[in-house]
């Protein structure tokens, strides 16, 4: 019997458009749109590369011309220097070709478009210079004989600290975005268990009433039912992440059985939730959807879907939401599996999901079992 | 009046899920607009990063090189020098850069086994490369000093000086210097809110009246089909003005009398025209599309299209120019810029130009409402 419902509960879900769409094209079209805004902000933006600027040499200084010199050659270089008349430079600026202006007169001034990171780093070369010029000259007035000591600390590659990093996993916050579009997949997955549970209800279909009446066990039913949404869910969820793994190339690191288990589970979460909320007597079809909608968009918001940092902001002030709100689970499963070595985040968010999805499953057969109605 | 009383009957019974979109994006636009700066910059402001600080030594030298953080960055705490808290407060950009100062550190300073200082960072951002530069550069200078003669104390008292020395940094422009007020980021994330409320809230109503067998009873009723579509359309206007104005009211919750200002005033008419566009739209799908799930479908994809590609989501400088020649085909895009000029107004702004792009808007609002009529004849000859 569990076989025979399971095949015709598969035939109703892939004959379902809505649910289809919600869990399956709606994720890839905003992972797209995602993807073409700001896919290659992190690279661009917060990756280091070194910095065009133009310089306009109005008064000879050859130590300020050999430093910028220095400075744009070797394996890591800071500078990309243009040397170039003033009217050059601005146009240059205004082009955007380069960050900032360089104006080597009797002080050195630097002229930029906007507040950045790159300008930031302009500032705080010239700034070096600058110290480099006034500790030279105090050494001069205080003791002449030791400024060459003092220009060969300066000159020297000596590093004065130790870079540790804390992971070698994928840093890219942005990558956030994705992390909870797939949590909204999982969790819209519950319109299909909305939809397999109210097809169950004799009071709310024709299909409903004959099915009640049928000898089957409740369990069994509703067993076959969720083993056909989660079987669909979860094809769904795989081509998702494939499509961001394969086409959009975003990294999720490489542990494919545990992300395919972030996938598999959080699918069956989405469903039980769907299925708790079909099962609730004496709500409206309307209703129904609509809270789930709401509760859904609500929990992926909060999971970072619309704005990166509010999961973030919740986990200073308010960390039990995190800790129960389902799509801050899959987004956390993502990025622990992404960043640390070990599994323990990532099983504790998954026994956390397990625990979600028996107690909403479990709702669903208490409510929906030895149904009675007086009239229909 | 009795098509335009029937119209917010309908309405009324969209009530919730009306006041559910209000709520949750207007929380999401209040939210984000707040984590913004109330005022744009004027002047150039040099880079703040987060840095957190873990002083093992509280030597001189330790407290030298904090007090030189925090004279240049905004000091974080973090509550435990663990790895797995140290990662994801990188991670969420809670601290850009940790620096890690070693027992015994200052004591090592001046011997050959000095200890290093440790920077805890995401390796190769510029963010950790300038808090390095930095750091380097301090440390360099304080050996220089030692070098140069001077005790660790008197090095110590002479960096502060030293490091004193700040180079004259100009704006080309000073009205676009990238950085904008909380305003600003509220009405650009109001264009989403506007879309989708307009097409979910009104779109059905208009379901109602597009269907055959309500259309065809009024067509035979002795009230005037250039009436009946007269009173739909002031119906949807007047809907419209009500988000659009409970949009305003929440923005003047958040931003006070700024929303009185002509900065305010200008705002207000621009979010006003793209609520045309919102209104155009909503006529223009109702044409196609005849169930309240399939336009729910519609809104989302076209409310996030349009505010993704068009810089609302993210900002147009960060886009590429192939995404950027997309985004110029989105309504969202114009309005976008018309709010950078608004949210720069000075007495050197060029009105002018403002008003251009509200036009655009508009333009973009009789275009859509134009092929919204152009579909009503199609579907008319068609049926």
């Amino acid at each position: 019997m569990f076989i025979h419902n399971f095949y015709y509960s598969l035939k109703a879900i892939l004959r379902a458009k809505e649910p289809l769409f919600w869990s399956g094209v709606f994720p890839i079209a905003l992972a797209t749109f995602m993807f073409m805004a700001f896919g290659k902000i992190y690279e661009s933006q917060e990756v280091f590369h070194a910095v065009d600027v133009a310089i306009v040499e109005n008064t000879e200084n050859e130590t300020f011309m050999d430093v910028v010199d220095t400075l744009s050659k070797g394996n890591e270089p800071l500078l990309v220097p243009l040397i170039a008349s003033e009217q050059e430079a601005v146009q240059a600026l205004k082009d955007k070709k380069v960050f900032g202006i360089i104006y080597v007169n009797d002080d050195i001034s630097l002229e930029v478009q906007k507040n950045g990171y790159e300008e930031t780093v302009l500032k705080v070369f010239l700034e070096n210079y600058l110290q480099d010029e006034t500790l030279i000259h105090e050494i001069i007035q205080k003791d002449p004989s030791k400024v060459q000591d003092a220009i060969d600390v300066i000159a020297s590659d000596m590093q004065y600290y130790k870079e540790i990093s804390t992971s070698d996993g994928n840093q890219n916050v942005y990558v956030s975005y994705f992390y909870a579009v797939l949590a909204m997949s999982c969790l819209f997955s519950g319109f299909n268990g909305l939809d397999r549970v109210l097809k169950l209800q004799a009071d709310f279909s024709a299909l409903g009433q004959r099915r009640s009446v049928a000898p089957t066990h409740k369990m069994v039913v509703i067993l076959s039912e969720f083993s056909a949404a989660l079987f669909v869910q979860f094809m769904i969820g795989v081509t998702t992440f494939m499509y961001m793994w394969g086409i959009l190339g975003i990294d999720f690191g490489s542990k494919w059985l545990a992300l395919i288990g972030i996938i598999f589970l959080g699918n069956a979460m989405g469903i039980s939730i769907g299925m708790a909320m079909a099962s609730i007597p004496k709500i409206g079809e309307g209703v129904k959807i609509g809270v789930l909608i709401s509760a859904s968009m609500l929990m992926s918001i909060l999971a970072d879907l619309c704005a990166s940092g509010v999961r973030n902001t919740i986990e200073h002030k308010f960390p039990l939401i995190n800790r129960i709100n389902p799509a801050a689970l899959v987004v956390d499963s993502f990025y622990s599996l992404n960043v640390y070595d070990n599994y323990e985040r990532y099983g504790r968010n998954m026994l956390s999901l397990g625990v979600v999805t028996i107690i909403f499953c479990t709702i669903s057969f208490l409510l929906i079992r030895r149904n009675r109605y007086a009239s229909l | 009046m009795q098509v335009y009383k029937t119209f917010f009957k309908i309405l009324y019974m969209q009530k919730i899920q009306i006041i559910m979109y209000l709520g949750i994006f207007s929380l999401v636009t209040v939210f984000v607009s707040s984590q913004m700066e109330k005022n744009a910059k004027q002047d150039f402001v040099e880079q703040q990063y987060k840095v957190a600080i873990f002083d093992y030594d509280h030597s001189q030298v330790s407290e030298g090189i904090s007090e030189y953080l925090a004279s240049r960055h905004e000091i974080v705490t973090i509550k435990e020098d663990e790895k797995e808290t140290l990662q994801d407060e990188l991670y969420n950009r809670n601290a850009h850069c940790i620096i890690r100062i070693p027992q015994g550190y200052g004591e090592s300073f001046e011997t050959s086994n000095r200890l290093k200082l440790e920077v805890v960072a995401i390796p190769g951002t510029i963010y950790s490369d300038t808090i390095e530069m930095q750091v380097q550069s301090y440390m360099k200078h304080l050996k220089a000093l030692i070098v140069g003669g001077a005790t660790k104390e008197e090095a110590i008292d002479k960096i502060v000086n030293i490091l004193d020395q700040e180079v004259d940094v100009t704006l080309l422009d000073k009205n676009s210097n990238g950085t904008y007020s909380g305003m600003y980021y509220y009405f650009t994330y109001a264009s989403y809110v506007l879309i989708v409320i307009v097409l979910v809230g009104i779109g059905p109503i208009l379901f109602v009246f597009n269907n055959d067998m309500v259309r065809n009873r009024i067509r035979c009723s002795s009230y005037k089909l250039a009436r009946t579509n007269v009173e739909i359309i002031l119906g949807m206007f007047t809907t419209g003005v009500v988000i659009g104005f409970i949009i305003w009211i929440m923005g003047y919750l958040n931003f006070g009398t700024e929303m009185l200002s002509e900065k305010g005033f200008l705002y207000t008419i621009s979010m006003f025209s793209y609520l045309l566009i919102a209104l155009a739209l909503t006529f223009l799908v109702t044409q196609f599309i005849h169930n309240t799930t399939a336009l729910s479908m519609v809104a989302n994809v076209v409310g996030l299209g349009f505010s993704f590609l068009g810089g609302v989501f993210v900002p147009i400088d960060l886009m590429g120019d192939g995404i950027l020649r997309i985004s110029k085909m989105m309504p969202t895009y114009w309005y976008v810029l018309g709010g950078r000029m608004i949210d720069h107004l000075s007495v050197e702004t060029d009105m002018v130009q403002i008003y251009q792009y509200i036009g655009v808007q508009l333009a973009y609002a009789v275009a859509i409402l134009a092929i919204g009529f152009v579909a009503t004849r199609y579907r008319k000859n068609y049926t």
